[in-house]
C-alpha cells in the first residue's frame, strides 16, 4: 500500500513538473538528415501502394488502419 | 449510372457544407510548411491467380498551386476476366471493366494540413462513392504528427441478368450500403534514425452486404444430417447467401521505419483487426529498401496475413436454412496468405527536384484456406474434397515524373 502511494506520488510529481516547461524536441531539425532521406519515405510509390491496398482489400476481410498520414519529421 | 432519391438527399447538404468550409479555410490561408512534391505516375498492373486475370493502367497526378494548396487526381481501369472457383461453381466465366477515379485537395495552414477527396468506383453491377476528410497537425517541434479522418461511403449493388430470348442484358439494383469510417493516427520521431506510426480505424457498414450471385451449399443426401455428421454427406444443393445488414470493425496498426548504419532502411509493421461478424485478423510485414549509387534503388518485402472465419460462414451446411445468416464466401473463411515483393527504381535526375523514375515490381501471393474446399473436385463424400489454395502473380511497370 505504501509502495503504491509512493509510486503514485512520484508519477504525479513527474507529470505535474513536466507540464511546467515546454517539451524540447530531442531530435533537432539539423539532426534529421537520415529521416529526410528518400529511403525513409513511406510515400515512394503512391499509385503502386494504392493498387496493392486494393488487391488485398478485395481478397481479405480486414480493412483500415493501414498507416497514419504524414511523416512528422518536418524534413521537407 | 443512377442514384436513388435517398442517396441524393443525404449527399447534398454534406457536400455543400464541406465546400463552404473549404472556401472559408482557403480564404484564411497563411504561408507556412511544405506540401508533398509535384508528381505524375503511370502504372500498368497485371494480376493473374485463381482463374482471374486483372490488368489495366493507373494514373496519378499531384500539383501544387502556391505553397498552401495542392490538388491530386487518380484514374484506374481494371479489365477483369474471371473464371474463379466462385464463378465456375455457379455461373459462366465473364469479362468486365471496373473504372475508378478520385479527386482530392490539401490545404496547409500553419502546421495544420486539411485534406478532402472524393472517389468513385464504377462497375456494371456495382457503384461505390466515397467522400473523405482529414486533418493533421505537426506538434512538439515537428516530432509528432496527429491525424484525424472521417469518410462516408455509398454503395449501390446491382445484379446482372441476361435474357436469352431477347439477348438483352439488364442491371437491376438489389440493395444499397452506407459506410462510415473514423480514423486517428500518430506519427512520432523516436530517434535520429527511427520513426514510428500508430493508427486506429473504426468502420461501420449498414445495408446490403452479400454478393447477389453467390450461394451456399447444403447437404441433401442423406437427410436429417447435422453439423456433427457432415462427413456422411454425399450430395448437395444450393441456396442464396444471407448476410447481416450491419457490420462494425476496429483495426489498430503500428509500424516503425529505421535508417540502417549504411544508407538503407528497414520497416516492420503489425495490424490487428476485429469485427462484429467474428473475424479476427493479424497482418505483419517487413520491408527493406537499398539504394545502389545515385540512380538505382532496390526494395524487397514480405507480408503475412491470417484471419479467422465469420460466425455465420460454413463450407457446407447440413440442411437448407440451417441458420439465420449463411455465407460461403472464401473472403469470410479461415485462411492465410503470404506475399513476397521485389522492386527496382531507376532514376534519371534533371535537377535537385526534377526527375524521371522508371520502376518495375513483381509480387507473388500464396493463399491457403483452412475451411473452404474445392467443390470442382468430385469425391464420394463432400468433406473429402481438398482444401482450396492458389497462387497469384502480379507484374507492374511504372513511369514517374517529379516536376
Amino acid at each position: 500500500m505504501q509502495r503504491t502511494a509512493k509510486l503514485l506520488l512520484t508519477l504525479t510529481a513527474i507529470t505535474t513538473l513536466a507540464g511546467c516547461a515546454p517539451i524540447e524536441p530531442w531530435v533537432k531539425p539539423y539532426e534529421r538528415a537520415a529521416l529526410a532521406d528518400e529511403v525513409m519515405s513511406g510515400d515512394r510509390h503512391p499509385a503502386f501502394a494504392e493498387y496493392m491496398e486494393h488487391v488485398h482489400n478485395v481478397r481479405e476481410s480486414s480493412r483500415g488502419a493501414t498507416g497514419a498520414a504524414g511523416g512528422g519529421c518536418g524534413c521537407n | 449510372m443512377t442514384h436513388s432519391p435517398l442517396r441524393t438527399v443525404t449527399l447534398k447538404p454534406l457536400w455543400y457544407g464541406c465546400v463552404a468550409l473549404w472556401l472559408l479555410a482557403v480564404s484564411l490561408r497563411v504561408q507556412a510548411g511544405v506540401l508533398p512534391e509535384d508528381r505524375g505516375e503511370v502504372l500498368y498492373h497485371s494480376y493473374e491467380g485463381g482463374g482471374v486475370t486483372v490488368s489495366g493502367p493507373s494514373l496519378l497526378v499531384r500539383k501544387k498551386f502556391g505553397e498552401s494548396v495542392d490538388v491530386n487526381a487518380t484514374y484506374d481501369v481494371d479489365m477483369v476476366s474471371s473464371a474463379s472457383i466462385d464463378v465456375m461453381s455457379s455461373a459462366s466465366p465473364y469479362k468486365e471493366h471496373r473504372k475508378q477515379w478520385s479527386v482530392g485537395s490539401e490545404y496547409l495552414h500553419g502546421k495544420t494540413t486539411y485534406n478532402a477527396s472524393f472517389l468513385r468506383s464504377d462497375e456494371p453491377d456495382y457503384l461505390s462513392d466515397n467522400l473523405s476528410f482529414g486533418i493533421s497537425e505537426d506538434m512538439f517541434g515537428d516530432l509528432t504528427t496527429v491525424t484525424l479522418g472521417f469518410s462516408r461511403g455509398w454503395d449501390n449493388v446491382k445484379q446482372h441478368l441476361h435474357n436469352k430470348a431477347t439477348g438483352i442484358d439488364t442491371y437491376d439494383s438489389v440493395g444499397e450500403m452506407d459506410r462510415r469510417s473514423y480514423r486517428i493516427g500518430l506519427s512520432q520521431i523516436v530517434t535520429k534514425k527511427l520513426i514510428m506510426t500508430a493508427s486506429y480505424e473504426s468502420i461501420s457498414q449498414d445495408g446490403y452486404q452479400q454478393n447477389p450471385y453467390r450461394s451456399i451449399r447444403y447437404c441433401t443426401t442423406p437427410k436429417n444430417i447435422s453439423f456433427a455428421t457432415l462427413n456422411n454427406c454425399t450430395q448437395t444443393s444450393t441456396q442464396a447467401e444471407n448476410y447481416p445488414r450491419t457490420r462494425s470493425s476496429n483495426a489498430v496498426g503500428i509500424d516503425g521505419r529505421y535508417y540502417l548504419p549504411y544508407r538503407a532502411s528497414i520497416k516492420a509493421g503489425y495490424r490487428y483487426y476485429t469485427d462484429t461478424w467474428g473475424v479476427r485478423a493479424h497482418t505483419g510485414d517487413l520491408e527493406y529498401v537499398h539504394p545502389i549509387g545515385t540512380r538505382w534503388t532496390l526494395e524487397g518485402s514480405v507480408r503475412y496475413y491470417t484471419q479467422t472465419a465469420a460466425n455465420f460462414y460454413a463450407d457446407l451446411f447440413p440442411y437448407a436454412d440451417a441458420q439465420n445468416f449463411l455465407a460461403r464466401d472464401k473472403e469470410l473463411a479461415s485462411f492465410n496468405d503470404i506475399a513476397f515483393h521485389i522492386g527496382a527504381d531507376y532514376r534519371i535526375p534533371f535537377s535537385t527536384k526534377r526527375a524521371i523514375i522508371l520502376s518495375g515490381f513483381y509480387d507473388r501471393i500464396q493463399y491457403s484456406y483452412d475451411d473452404f474446399r474445392n467443390n470442382l473436385v468430385k469425391t464420394t463424400y463432400i468433406t473429402q474434397q481438398p482444401l482450396y489454395s492458389y497462387g497469384a502473380n502480379l507484374y507492374q511497370l511504372q513511369f514517374s515524373v517529379l516536376y
